[in-house]
């Protein structure tokens, strides 16, 4: 982290002389350096992207948290988003810091906790989506994020990966039908939680964010984020005392599916970019193989006939 | 023998000082998280021989016979696709035997973003 040019960026757009006093990266996140930076004008967050990976913007990102903090959902509030990459050498935003307990490692989360952050979720699928993003087509807007995640998988470049074509089209073909679309955060997990004393503070991590099917968001994060904190069965129990939420099992398959093929495309990216030289940190090679493969085997599991 | 150290070697040093003699010292947890990764990656790329893309096409193409074309992933593509195809369940017997070999050979990568410290 460049604190000297940070600290000319921070008083450029406060209009304050701003002196960075320390800035500590955080180990959370892959597709974002995250840095706590103590300042005289205060504490922020500032959330660097990492060269393009898993093909998300900042400048979505914050427009969507600044629209969703003005609504008074819990996020962060948002000051100032740099997206020519002329001071840190890579877009970012700047955010409040939030003194909160920290998602750690093992994404341990105690069962208020956990309650507080399902009836988050579900307060957020209730929104009226329109007011945050572009309206979308119930019955396309499955359909259209299966196809935004074959594009960010594909820009990645590198050869044909048959067994993931193959689940597009089976996912294409297996689209249960919605009853409603909303705001999916994308993301959800006891990961990206900020908490304390039981309530919750703030969702974290907005890249993915789009309008489609709430179910993504339950399923991604009982399968893909949360079997660390509890099993499946105590996750779909929560979701059901507390959100309502009831699914078929082949409805969680189904979106099970979906999001492996979702997280097998993201991390298709980070093989492209080690490759080219955006970004040879080393989780770059391993998310773009090892996780992109696991994902990808789990999907096959699941598209098994 | 030959007159220089073998890759084997490079990556197996490389490998062990980062785990003996670098992280040891490492008390910032992000750069601790990164070495233990990069250990990974030495580990890895001092054990995964060479590369099976070639080997991998030609066993499709020979499965797929006639219908492997100029583009054999394509071709790949286009079986799956057809549950009918008499090469069907041979095509996807095959691409799931490559991505297990894929995944064996990077275990050490799994463990290494997991925050374990790979042996080896």
């Amino acid at each position: 982290m460049d604190e000297v040019r940070l600290a000319e960026y921070l008083s450029e757009q406060s209009g304050e002389t701003v002196d960075v006093r320390s800035s500590q990266r955080l180990t959370v996140g892959h597709s974002r350096a995250m840095y706590d930076v103590d300042t005289s004008a205060g504490r922020f967050v500032v959330r660097v992207e990492q060269g393009g990976v898993f093909g998300t913007s900042s400048a979505a990102e914050f427009g969507l948290m600044q629209s969703l903090h003005a609504a008074g959902f819990p996020v962060a509030n948002v000051r100032w988003l740099e997206t020519t990459g002329a001071v840190l050498g890579q877009p970012f935003f700047v955010m409040d810091y939030i003194d909160a307990k920290q998602p750690d490692e093992e994404r341990t989360m105690d069962v208020n906790t956990a309650s507080a952050f399902v009836r988050t979720l579900a307060s957020l699928h209730r929104l009226n989506a329109t007011a945050h993003l572009p309206l979308v087509d119930p019955e396309q807007a499955t359909h259209i994020q299966i196809e935004h995640w074959r594009n960010v998988g594909k820009s990645g470049g590198g050869p044909r990966v048959p067994m993931l074509d193959a689940a597009e089209m089976w996912l294409h073909q297996n689209v249960p039908l919605a009853s409603r679309v909303s705001l999916v955060h994308g993301d959800p997990g006891p990961g990206n939680v900020l908490s304390a004393g039981g309530d919750v503070l703030a969702l974290t991590d907005w890249e993915f964010a789009h309008v489609g099917d709430p179910a993504e968001d339950w399923s991604f994060c009982v399968s893909m984020r949360g079997s660390r904190t509890m099993s499946r069965e105590a996750w779909l129990a929560l979701f059901e005392r507390e959100a309502g939420v009831r699914m078929t099992p082949s409805q969680w398959d189904y979106w099970e599916a979906f999001n492996l093929y979702k997280g097998a495309c993201a991390n298709r990216t980070c093989l492209g970019l080690f490759e080219s030289g955006v970004n040879r940190s080393p989780n770059m090679a391993i998310i773009g193989t090892a996780l992109h493969h696991t994902f990808l085997r789990r999907l096959v599991d699941i598209m098994r006939p | 023998m030959s007159e220089r150290p073998s890759d084997g070697a490079l990556w197996a040093s490389m490998a062990d000082t980062l785990r003996c003699t670098v992280l040891p010292h490492l008390t910032d947890p992000h750069a601790r998280s990164a070495t233990i990764q990069l250990i990974g990656l030495a580990v890895y790329a001092g054990r995964r021989g060479s590369d099976p893309t070639r080997r991998r096409q030609e066993e499709l193409a020979a499965a797929m016979g006639a219908a492997a074309g100029q583009d054999v992933l394509r071709s790949c593509i286009a079986v799956l696709a057809d549950p009918y195809h008499r090469a069907h369940a041979t095509i996807r017997e095959i691409l799931e035997r490559h991505l297990d070999e894929d995944l064996e050979t990077e275990a050490v990568l799994l463990k290494a973003f997991r925050g374990q410290v790979p042996d080896g």
